[in-house]
């Protein structure tokens, strides 16, 4: 769980506690007032007690097992979040070395690189990357295609760089530079 | 808003050549040729075809952000009858009457062709809950209607920038720089770019109607 969920809790539970002792206060108040007349606040307490409780532990099962809030927008999972995310140590190797197979090329690299910048047709990347050749810029996109790092809009023709393929791209140039770094950063 | 005054006309037509019916930015429809088409009416005026014979159906359902691509491209042979309601003027220009020889050549009964044509569009009068006369004579609008073979109907809808996609497994809208998709337990929306991911295995997916 964030910090800042935690945060929030910790406030919860602050209004929370300020409320009973207000509760307290106002039944202290009344007897004090109105002599001769004795209002229960006892089981009002208790009453909001269970709702502020039911509340807190509402917004804390939500919280806990629902939402994560991402750098660019907001992902959320409605009941149990999905396995991989509940097991990050898992991996599907062949699937990962499929990707990072279509990564292991410069060309590929710089491809991706052009894509980061937006969706381009063919003439456009061409345009930019003078020094791959038509047909060999095809075979590198057909390649990042086929593992899902690149997708091609089939109306207007459009390439578009993919979820995994900004990640991949991202991952790439976290490992250039530390190599960059002497293998620190 | 429901219509179900369409009725076909008992003209068998056929294209002379390949063409697009409809192109958009997101979207494509496109059939062969020699693919009969039978017209529809409304109130005594042409508003759209059944279409008898091959075609492709093309839509990008590819939600756009900055975190990168959501979604793959929908490619679709049509080889079902399928609809189309929008704009018949250009449309009609790529049509002539169909002779009895080329329903010979195409081995097509003229009975059964109508018959299957009929057969659709009383389903789609009967499913879909559709935007009528005001829409579709001003033809600013399409609507494409495509039996998905479990006796249901997948919707193509268009209007200006707009489009909406229904399909038995998935939904997409996209509306200037808005798009959601629904689709494999997700529903992924981007507004100028910045997403939003939900992951909804238990969520039923829409129901299937058009509009």
């Amino acid at each position: 769980m964030s910090e800042d969920v935690k945060e929030e809790l910790r406030k919860l539970r602050e209004e929370m506690a300020g409320l009973k002792d207000r509760l307290k206060d106002m039944a202290g108040e009344g007897r004090g007032r109105r002599r001769g007349m004795y209002i229960d606040f006892g089981n009002t307490q208790d009453y909001v007690d269970d709702v502020m409780r039911g509340v807190a532990d509402g917004v804390h099962g939500e919280l806990e097992r629902s939402i994560f809030i991402g750098p660019g927008g907001c992902r959320m999972w409605k009941g149990h979040r999905p396995e991989e995310e509940e097991e990050e140590g898992r991996i599907d190797f062949g699937q990962a070395a499929k990707a990072m197979s279509a990564l292991g090329q410069e060309h590929r690299l710089k491809i991706l690189d052009a894509l980061m910048r937006g969706g381009r047709y063919i003439n456009e990347l061409q345009e930019e990357l003078k020094d791959i050749t038509t047909s060999t810029l095809s075979s590198h996109l057909d390649v990042l295609e086929e593992v899902g790092l690149v997708v091609q809009e089939k109306v207007r023709g459009r390439y578009l760089i993919t979820m995994p393929g900004r990640t991949a791209y991202q991952m790439a140039r976290k490992v250039s530079r530390l190599l960059e770094a002497g293998g620190e950063e | 808003m429901m219509h179900d005054h369409y009725e076909l006309e008992k003209t068998v037509l056929r294209s002379d050549e390949a063409f697009t019916l409809y192109r958009a930015e997101k979207a494509s429809v496109e059939i062969e040729k020699n693919t009969f088409a039978v017209p529809i009416k409304l109130e005594e005026e042409k508003v759209g075809y059944v279409f008898v014979g091959q075609g492709k159906l093309v839509v990008d359902t590819i939600v756009e952000t900055e975190e990168g691509a959501f979604g793959k491209p929908i490619e679709r042979t049509l080889s079902e009858p399928f609809l189309m309601l929008g704009n018949t003027e250009q449309t009609s220009q790529h049509f002539r009457p169909a002779s009895y020889d080329d329903l010979k050549k195409s081995a097509v009964d003229e009975r059964t062709l109508l018959d299957s044509a009929q057969r659709l569009l009383d389903r789609f009068s009967s499913k879909s809950a559709v935007y009528g006369p005001a829409d579709l004579c001003n033809r600013s609008g399409w609507i494409f209607a495509f039996s998905n073979g479990e006796n249901g109907l997948d919707h193509l809808v268009s209007k200006g920038s707009e489009l909406v996609y229904n399909a038995k497994d998935m939904s997409f809208v996209s509306k200037g720089n808005k798009s959601i998709l629904h689709s494999s337990g997700r529903v992924v929306l981007s507004r100028h770019g910045k997403p939003i991911v939900v992951n909804t295995p238990h969520l039923p997916h829409p129901p299937h109607s058009c509009c």
